[in-house]
């Protein structure tokens, strides 16, 4: 054995993790090489000395904590439940390849029409050969109309289980909510506003300095996502879970585009 | 049978553990604290994905995830304590006296060694740290680490290696400084 290959051995050799045939040809390799004999005398030592450093204890409140905690999370039945782990895998691929294609027509129909709309003109997004929808106006006044204000926001807090039942009941359906924090995206709150003729629920997102407004209902009609510009702000709008999604910001098309993917 | 019941039966014994794993990885209490919470109550909704009897390296992938997506927002918050700092007091308390009773000498040698072994082990990159951490503090097989870092037992056990050669070595380096400190 060389020595380069004990080196790499001697950690799973002290875990008295490696198989039985290598274990001999290292402790023959150990008795012949000072080196290795010390790397692994090291090892030993480290070791039992990072067990002695022990398990740092848990502060004595904690366990109240978390019952509360848990006692809480009982009470808010949940919407939806995780995915159970093997269908994680599935959902992942799905959701990825529905993404692909997603973009794929996104980038078709961007291709054959500009983001911008001409001035006075319907935005582009808006199902053309129906009825014209007030919906991106109604999500950009709404937007506008939050921000004039000093709180954009009825329900002020990020965590998910504080907004989702505050819709109960002001809404006749449940808003998905997700805390996306750690995406980048923080959730504030919530608010209720009024789109189309729909009374929506609104969940405000924070970026930066930037406050984004997503606006969820539910429609049976199919609808492809689209993009536009309106008064310099960015409109993304698309469905899932049967719901319809408006986001409305003053931040890039492409950051909608991540806040959509995580929603 | 898949109750909020059963749930804290099997998952409340393992707090201790999942508290020093969410220590061990945000170096810091009150972040472990709220980690601890946090990873609890999603367990508790992901519990119906919960197989298998040993329900430990589950919860503590949680546990680590939940920690794992913690310290990335707070490194993006820029808000990183210098990890020197964290065991700063430590080495100079101790090192700093000589001490009449040799008993006592010895004491502060051994803490200072303990110091000095906890700032190389802080000094880790998180993924070498959570493997050591698994493995001699919370002592599990390869194969209960591998469940919770969600990587084959393979890669358990290069990190593992690699964990200890750098650990080994920074261990040096700080021993080799407190004793040229020592001298001066």
């Amino acid at each position: 054995m060389r020595c380069d290959e004990a080196r790499e051995m001697a950690s799973a050799w002290v875990d008295g993790e490696l198989p039985e045939g290598q274990a001999r040809e290292l402790a023959a390799h150990v008795a012949g090489c000072s080196a290795c004999r010390a790397l692994t005398a090291d090892f030993g030592v480290l070791s039992a000395e990072l067990a002695d450093l022990g398990r740092e204890p848990p502060p004595e409140g904690l366990e109240a904590r978390v019952r509360a905690a848990l006692a809480d999370a009982r009470d808010v039945a949940p919407v939806w439940v995780w995915a159970p782990a093997r269908w994680r895998g599935f959902a992942r691929n799905a959701a990825a390849m529905a993404a692909v294609c997603v973009l794929s027509v996104f980038g078709t129909w961007s291709a054959l029409r500009p983001i911008g709309s001409p001035p006075g003109g319907n935005p582009p997004g808006v199902t053309s050969g129906g009825p014209v929808s007030m919906a991106p106006h109604d999500a950009v006044a709404a937007h506008m109309r939050a921000l004039l204000q000093d709180s954009p926001i009825q329900v002020p807090s990020s965590d998910s289980h504080t907004v989702r039942p505050w819709f109960n009941g002001k809404v006749e359906f449940a808003p998905p909510v997700k805390d996306l924090t750690a995406e980048g995206f923080q959730l504030a709150g919530g608010r209720l506003d009024f789109i189309d003729g729909h009374r929506v629920a609104t969940l405000v997102y924070k970026r930066r300095l930037h406050t984004i407004s997503v606006f969820v209902w539910p429609e049976a009609l199919p609808a492809e996502t689209s993009a536009a510009q309106i008064s310099g702000l960015n409109l993304l709008t698309w469905r899932k879970d049967g719901m319809v999604w408006w986001a409305v910001s003053d931040l890039e098309l492409e950051e909608l585009r991540e806040l959509r993917a995580l929603l | 049978m898949r109750t909020p019941k059963r749930f804290e039966q099997l998952a409340l014994p393992h707090m201790a553990a999942a508290f020093s794993l969410a220590y061990w990885l945000m170096r810091d209490r009150a972040d472990a604290e709220d980690v601890v919470q946090d990873a609890y109550v999603r367990a508790l909704r992901g519990f119906d994905g919960f197989r298998g009897d040993d329900i430990r390296p589950w919860l503590l992938a949680i546990v680590r995830n939940v920690a794992w997506r913690a310290l990335s927002v707070r490194r993006r918050a820029n808000n990183v304590i210098p990890i020197e700092a964290a065991f700063a007091a430590g080495e100079d308390g101790g090192m700093a006296l000589a001490a009449a009773d040799p008993s006592a000498e010895i004491l502060m040698i051994e803490a200072g060694d303990r110091a000095l072994l906890a700032r190389a082990l802080a000094a880790l990159t998180p993924l070498l740290r959570e493997a050591l951490v698994l493995r001699e503090m919370q002592e599990m097989s390869y194969t209960g680490i591998a469940i919770v870092l969600g990587v084959p037992k393979g890669t358990v056990m290069s990190r593992l290696s690699r964990a200890r050669a750098e650990l080994r070595s920074r261990f040096k380096e700080l021993e080799g400084e407190t004793d040229r400190h020592a001298v001066r």
